[in-house]
């Protein structure tokens, strides 16, 4: 909503920009079920959880490594 | 020499605690200047009448009361739908689940869910609830798309809270005969409790102010009547706010209300808040245990 909304790669800090949150909850309203436009928002919603998972994973390594040494 | 050393030490340790403290003073006026500002916009609309009344004359004029209603009717089916899920689910993976790597990828799986932004649950919702299982635009849609957005957050900090109960309270139960469930009803629950209403809490107040979820499984921008069964659709509070604030013909003359809006949600997140608190302060007041 404060971002600006515009579909284009950002060149400097202050240009508006669209995120991929945005992009399904503007997008959402306006697709059928089950087109290609609907299966390109999930395919959006999939990036978002891999980049999800793949933060977690490296948080949790780096925990993991931590821990072993703090007990050797 | 030495004394100098001291005195040295002391400054260094004085400038690291302003260093530390300023963050977090700075958000500490941040968020009360936030308060204020809400308070000073929006104080001036609330009244009896604006807590009681349905929108009127195109939303500027009336209250908002639907809106109420609609935000604590979609945040309770939420939690009747994730709280027995979630508590189960994080007993079975504190206590029975074995240390393995299928364990262990259901564990990060939760963390990643948890992480994952709102409007995909909302995606997944549209798809599940709304048009796969048929349910419609309604209270019930939105408030399982809310669930299912609770759910890894109560089941990770139930988890922790019950694995952050000594070994020696399961102990004592089973060397006196008790069976696995006994033990965990009676002596580890008990004392997780405070842990899992947190939890559950905090899941509490971000169901009240998430827009992403319920935009596309039922909110609704007006409606004459309120929900009477849980298949109609609603109105809530965080849409309403966004509705006023950015979708409406006339932005300006509905700001106070717009303001009046968030201060009510504001109250009411609070005052969860404070609900919580009280009854875990009296559950520690009675739960004291030494490790």
């Amino acid at each position: 909503m404060v971002a600006g909304n515009a579909p284009v790669i950002p060149r400097s800090l202050f240009d508006p920009v669209r995120t991929i949150t945005s992009t399904i909850a503007i997008e959402l309203g306006e697709t059928a079920f089950n087109t290609p436009h609907f299966f390109s928002l999930f395919a959006l919603g999939f990036i978002l959880f891999i980049i999800a998972l793949a933060t977690n994973l490296i948080a949790e390594s780096l925990f993991r490594r931590e821990k072993r040494s703090f007990t050797l | 020499m030495k004394k100098s050393n001291y005195r040295r030490t002391r400054f260094i340790s004085n400038i690291w605690f302003i260093v530390l403290a300023i963050p977090l003073l700075l958000f500490i006026l941040f968020i009360g200047y936030m308060c204020f500002y809400l308070l000073k916009n929006g104080i001036n609309v609330i009244s009896w009448e604006f807590l009681t009344r349905p929108p009127a004359s195109g939303m500027t004029a009336g209250g908002i009361l639907p809106c109420i209603i609609g935000t604590v009717y979609i945040t309770f089916i939420s939690l009747l739908f994730s709280i027995p899920i979630g508590i189960f689910s994080a007993i079975y993976l504190a206590e029975y689940a074995p240390n393995n790597i299928f364990t262990r990828i259901i564990r990060s799986s939760v963390r990643s869910l948890a992480g994952i932004p709102s409007i995909v649950y909302g995606l997944f919702g549209v798809a599940l609830f709304v048009r796969t299982m048929d349910i419609g635009l309604s209270v019930l849609a939105s408030g399982l798309t809310l669930g299912l957005m609770n759910l890894p957050w109560i089941i990770a900090t139930a988890e922790e809270a019950i694995t952050a109960i000594p070994g020696s309270f399961r102990e004592g139960a089973l060397a006196l005969g008790a069976t696995k469930w006994e033990s965990i009803y009676r002596n580890v629950l008990p004392y997780a409790f405070p842990g899992i209403l947190t939890g559950i809490l905090l899941a509490v107040a971000r169901t009240m102010g998430e827009t992403a979820p319920i935009l596309f499984t039922g909110v609704t921008y007006f409606t004459r009547e309120l929900p009477r069964t849980p298949l109609q659709k609603f109105m809530a509070l965080p849409y309403h706010l966004f509705a006023l604030a950015t979708q409406h013909d006339q932005l300006l003359k509905v700001r106070p209300i717009a303001f009046g809006t968030a201060l009510v949600l504001l109250f009411l997140v609070l005052l969860f808040d404070a609900i919580a608190f009280i009854i875990r302060m009296r559950i520690a007041a009675t739960n004291k245990w030494e490790v």
